[in-house]
């Protein structure tokens, strides 16, 4: 498990807390710098089964996970998710880089609410981001 | 089936992906080395068809899109470097993957680093081979079919 950029207080308001799920260590670091922008607390998973782990130990806020991983695979991890009454609520916005196909309608029909698509950048991961958590501010 | 994309079309997807992830230009055109020693393959199929989407470029290149997309610069080819070209073989392959046959899936990555090597593949045949100029080295993109 890696913080990215810890920042919880116990006196302070609570960061809204990001897991990304991504077999790729580019885009583990690419969303983790851009997260952290935004102000977010990141959270970093390196594989579907992990992600399915830290999800049920951290439940955060949120989690942007990738379809194609070695392993338990996105889809997988994600049916693994909403099975489990503690991480069920989570929203989860899938990310690739393929544009159609059946795993995309897989995901929605699994219950993810967003997919962003790769090349990820500032722009399209702050408009898909902005319709599921508010601004990086306190709960 | 053909595994030919319209040359325009797959300008627009490279420009278009080294642009978004690399902040680079990679224009069509250049010359096209004998030898480049990186490759990164995806493979695509579905149903009965397998294809390829296979990228060759220089480590001068691969280090280039390594220090752009982790924001510090990569002297030499390692893990960090190999991992950000497998992920522009992925991003190109899966925004090439509208314009070919609907129900395909991408593979994982497979990148190689050597100074002499050829792939081979009893099954593939090139279908289409073009070559880019990003913004001063070459990059090589080539689709392959199963024949």
């Amino acid at each position: 498990m890696i913080f990215w950029k810890s920042s919880k207080t116990e006196t302070g308001p609570r960061k809204l807390t990001v897991l990304t799920v991504d077999d790729s260590s580019t885009i583990l670091i690419i969303l983790g710098k851009l997260l952290s922008e935004l102000g977010y607390e990141v959270l970093q998973a390196s594989n579907g089964l992990e992600g399915v782990h830290m999800a049920q130990a951290k439940t955060p806020d949120l989690i942007i996970m990738d379809v194609t991983m070695p392993g338990m695979n996105g889809i997988e991890a994600l049916a693994k998710l909403k099975e489990n009454p503690k991480t069920a609520a989570i929203p989860v916005m899938m990310c690739s880089a393929e544009q159609t196909g059946k795993d995309l309608d897989r995901a929605f029909q699994l219950g993810a609410v967003e997919y962003l698509i790769k090349p990820v950048t500032a722009e399209r991961l702050k408009a898909k981001i902005s319709k599921i958590l508010p601004p990086a501010t306190t709960m | 089936m053909s595994l030919r994309v319209e040359r325009t079309v797959l300008a627009e997807v490279v420009a278009s992906v080294f642009k978004g992830m690399v902040g680079i230009e990679a224009r069509p055109g250049g010359d096209s080395p004998e030898f480049l020693p990186i490759a990164a393959m995806i493979g695509i199929s579905g149903g009965e068809d397998r294809m390829a989407v296979i990228l060759r470029l220089s480590e001068a290149l691969a280090l280039k899109v390594a220090g752009a997309m982790l924001g510090e610069e990569a002297m030499s080819w390692g893990p960090a470097a190999e991992d950000a070209v497998a992920e522009l073989a992925n991003v190109i392959a899966g925004n090439l993957k509208p314009h070919l046959r609907a129900g395909m899936a991408l593979s994982l990555p497979t990148v190689v680093h050597g100074s002499d090597f050829a792939i081979h593949s009893p099954r593939l045949a090139i279908s289409q081979s073009e070559t880019f100029t990003c913004p001063d080295e070459p990059l090589i993109v080539i689709l392959a079919r199963e024949s």
